[in-house]
């Protein structure tokens, strides 16, 4: 069964769409057929990460909700992009980097049932395993909507009293939206932090699971959004976390 | 005036005095020397010639009067002959003959035989017909001789005299006759004597000892004082001076000889006496020497010894500027070396050299040496409880970190004396990041509680592959952990030192001597890097290779320790904070309820279920 996973974080810069990329690249790694839509809206990004050129993109998210044109016309296959001669799928649906169409779908908004529609669409023809929705940063209507809808969310936050609080948001949100499978990802924890009591920290907090604790990883910042971590350092244990983040997704029980 | 002069002069006078008193003695005895030499051979001289003298007076007397005694014996046997011969009834001719072969063969020359009447009848002559005369007007040579007639006299001898009628020096004795009164005259020629008289006197004596050079003028004087020779080379006045009148007095008087200097002769006078040699004095020899030899010889020997008082003044300045080198250069050593303890910055090199000696002044070297480092301990110690241990105390209490910061490296300049100072710390992402610049002579003061950030590019310790960058000093010595000191950072190609040479370029500034030091934590991980610039000599000012230094090493290490300290507790602070999660209930609850009492979310709460029944389906 088709898993949509929703990977957010109440604040901007924890990760959230690097994180994205990482976990499409593991996937597809393991086989399976894997679909990215960006619903960033406001400020796209995962394309860069994933090696989707400007000028490559034919059809974006803003054409699909503007019924331009389908939502499959918009899905880009990057597979080749990421490299590593992965055996699975990842099509990336990106969102309009053109300022015009993103301030036009902020003014004039759109259906976000027709979303709902795209998912269900692009996860029937293209024969989905898997569909990551990197959402914005906050609570939007197409976040909470992504959150409604999906099978598994993740939520990434950064270990500081800030993110604490907007992850504090999300989850009971996301609780009130009834989303069963609900994980937590501690990333760009300091190396100094001990990461056991840290993970048991969050947990009790949140009452939540937490899917893994990225420490901050020198190598990363310098890869920054240039290509996708586990792609270039397979062995590096950050490669292998996601992978272990990867398989604890995807092996969630349908609950119908 | 200096030590080395003093020592210079003192001593170079010191030996020219030495050398002008020996040389003054030497030449003194030496004159005396050759004055008495002179003078004892003068008196020698003078003796001879004063003995000489009173022989040559009597010699050709005592010579004549011998004569005179053979003659008489020759007249007597002459007056004997002719008496037998008239007896004998010889003619006149006949005794004549006789008479003739007598001189032809004797050293005689005349014979003159009279008759009772004075008539020479009897001769060996026979051109002169002479007939003696009593009367001396008309004979006044032969008159004499009459008085054998007579009988008045018996014997008469005359003195060797010039004949008046021909000038021939002869002598003549007479006696009487013995047969009847007669004279009986024999004559000699007296050349012989006169060519005594002539050979043995004073006046050629003296004259050919003048001749000869070594003695300027002989005098002779009488008991009355009368110059009887005086015998001179060119240009002496024949009379006595009354100097020398009076020495000449006293020489008589006292009947010994003296010797006086008078202008440019050496006069030696000694007293004439007769063979007793204890006798009465009858005059004196005086005998004027020269001393212009002397005179030379003693210019000569002046000049030799001033000679060899120059040759051994320069000689002694020479060595004197040696000795005084080798000593003053050693005290000069000291001076600095002192002045160096006096400052606190004792360095050993100043007296490499002298300890180096074996002589006395080696040995004070190295007891100097050995004060110095003690002294020197002392002072670390003493430094190290002044001024690391309360830096120490205060650093471990400060709470304000630029004031850390810029404490550590301000001491630091202070204790090495370096005029400039800058602190690096490593960063999370592995560089070097400036965060204190000082430079005294610049007067720039960056970082810190300054308020000016310091803006220079920070060093990173990787490069883009991620190989360590060991290219600048700062970096190499927080890789390595060590510490490194360049005495010229213009001299070496070891680093790349274009920040410092474009740093010196935009400010004229000349970064020389270098000393970077890691500052490690207790872990012995590098947190930072210090590194000082330009040590400067206390003295002289002039930049001078930074020396080990053990209390900027307890100034590090204790700053570094606070300073460790300090970013430990900092950084668990943070993990504090970051471990701690405070949810602010009532503020999350009012953000959830904002967003769940809206439309949308209820709507999407009763939609939600059903979407993903319906994608599902």
């Amino acid at each position: 069964m088709t898993k949509i996973i929703s990977i957010h974080s109440f604040r901007g810069g924890t990760g959230k769409s690097n994180t994205t990329a990482n976990l499409a690249a593991v996937m597809a790694g393991m086989g399976k057929r894997v679909g990215v839509v960006d619903t960033d809206i406001q400020s796209p990004g995962i394309h860069v990460i994933l090696g989707l050129d400007e000028s490559a993109m034919k059809h974006s998210l803003n054409d699909y909700l503007w019924e331009k044109c389908s939502i499959e016309e918009t899905a880009h296959d990057v597979t080749a992009n990421v490299g590593g001669g992965v055996p699975g799928k990842i099509f990336l649906i990106p969102s309009s980097l053109k300022p015009g169409e993103i301030t036009r779908i902020l003014r004039e908004g759109y259906d976000p049932s027709l979303l709902n529609e795209g998912f269900r669409s692009l996860i029937k023809n293209l024969e989905l395993d898997a569909l990551l929705i990197d959402t914005h940063p906050g609570v939007n209507e197409e976040t909470l909507l992504s959150i409604a809808i999906s099978d598994a969310v993740l939520i990434i936050l950064r270990p500081d009293q800030q993110d604490y609080l907007g992850t504090g948001v999300t989850v009971e949100l996301a609780r009130r939206l009834k989303v069963e499978n609900l994980f937590l990802l501690v990333n760009k924890a300091p190396a100094s932090l001990d990461m056991i009591q840290l993970k048991k920290k969050v947990e009790d907090a949140y009452k939540r699971p937490v899917a893994g604790i990225i420490p901050h990883s020198d190598e990363m910042m310098l890869l920054a959004s240039m290509g996708v971590f586990a792609v270039k350092y397979p062995e590096h244990a950050i490669s292998q976390l996601y992978k272990q983040i990867a398989e604890l997704l995807l092996s969630i029980r349908d609950k119908s | 005036m200096s030590l080395r002069s003093r020592m210079l002069l003192f001593t170079s006078l010191l030996l020219a005095g030495a050398v002008l008193v020996t040389a003054s003695v030497l030449t003194w005895n030496a004159r005396q020397s050759m004055l008495d030499d002179e003078r004892e051979s003068g008196q020698i001289l003078a003796r001879v010639l004063a003995h000489t003298s009173y022989i040559v007076e009597d010699f050709p007397a005592e010579m004549e009067g011998a004569i005179a005694d053979q003659m008489v014996t020759e007249a007597t046997i002459a007056a004997h002959f002719v008496a037998a011969a008239e007896k004998a009834g010889w003619s006149a001719d006949e005794i004549n003959a006789h008479l003739k072969q007598i001189v032809a063969t004797t050293t005689l020359s005349e014979f003159w035989i009279t008759d009772s009447n004075g008539h020479a009848y009897l001769r060996n002559q026979d051109g002169i017909d002479f007939t003696f005369s009593s009367d001396a007007a008309k004979n006044p040579q032969s008159a004499v001789f009459y008085q054998l007639i007579t009988g008045k006299e018996k014997v008469i001898i005359q003195a060797a005299a010039k004949r008046d009628y021909d000038g021939k020096s002869f002598k003549y004795v007479g006696v009487g006759g013995v047969d009847e009164p007669r004279i009986v005259q024999v004559g000699y020629e007296a050349s012989l004597l006169d060519a005594l008289r002539e050979r043995v006197s004073m006046d050629r004596l003296s004259q050919e000892l003048v001749a000869g050079g070594d003695i300027r003028a002989i005098r002779v004087v009488d008991a009355s004082y009368k110059t009887t020779v005086f015998q001179s080379a060119a240009g002496l006045s024949p009379d006595i001076s009354d100097s020398e009148l009076a020495v000449i007095k006293d020489v008589l008087v006292k009947g010994q000889g003296q010797s006086y200097l008078d202008g440019n002769f050496l006069k030696v006078i000694e007293p004439i006496r007769g063979i007793d040699a204890n006798g009465p004095t009858s005059g004196a020899v005086i005998l004027y020497l020269p001393t212009d030899r002397l005179q030379a010889a003693i210019q000569r020997q002046v000049t030799q010894a001033v000679a060899a008082a120059l040759a051994i003044l320069l000689i002694g300045v020479v060595m004197s500027s040696i000795m005084a080198h080798t000593i003053t250069q050693p005290l000069t050593a000291f001076r600095r070396a002192a002045a160096s303890v006096q400052t606190g910055s004792y360095q050993p090199g100043l007296l490499a050299d002298v300890l180096l000696r074996r002589d006395e002044l080696g040995a004070l070297g190295r007891v100097f040496d050995q004060m110095a480092r003690d002294v020197g301990a002392r002072d670390r110690r003493f430094n190290l409880l002044r001024v690391i241990i309360p830096i120490g105390v205060a650093l471990s209490a400060e709470k304000d970190f630029s004031r850390l910061l810029e404490t550590i490296v301000v001491e630091a300049q202070r204790i090495t004396n370096a005029d400039a100072g800058s602190l690096y710390l490593r960063t999370d992402d592995n560089m070097l990041k400036f965060v204190i610049v000082r430079n005294e002579t610049l007067n720039v003061a960056l970082g810190g509680t300054t308020g000016r950030e310091v803006t220079l590019q920070p060093i990173p310790l990787f490069d883009e592959q991620g190989n360590p960058d060991n290219s600048h000093l700062a970096s190499y010595s927080a890789l390595s952990g060590k510490r490194v000191v360049l005495e010229d950072a213009y001299a070496t190609t070891e680093f790349d030192l274009s920040g410092t040479r474009a740093f010196d370029a935009q400010t004229g500034y000349h970064s020389k001597s270098f000393l970077t030091m890691p500052l490690k934590d207790a872990s012995d991980n590098v947190i930072g890097v210090l590194q000082l610039i330009n040590a400067k000599d206390p003295i002289t000012k002039e930049v001078v290779p930074f020396q080990d230094d053990e209390v900027l090493d307890s100034l590090v290490l204790i700053t570094t320790a606070a300073l460790s300290a300090y970013i430990r507790e900092e950084t668990l602070r943070t993990e504090i904070n970051k471990l701690r999660i405070e949810i602010d209930q009532s503020k999350q609850n009012k953000q959830v309820d904002e967003i769940a009492e809206s439309d949308y979310f209820k709507n999407l709460q009763a939609q939600a279920e059903e979407m993903k029944k319906r994608r599902k389906s």
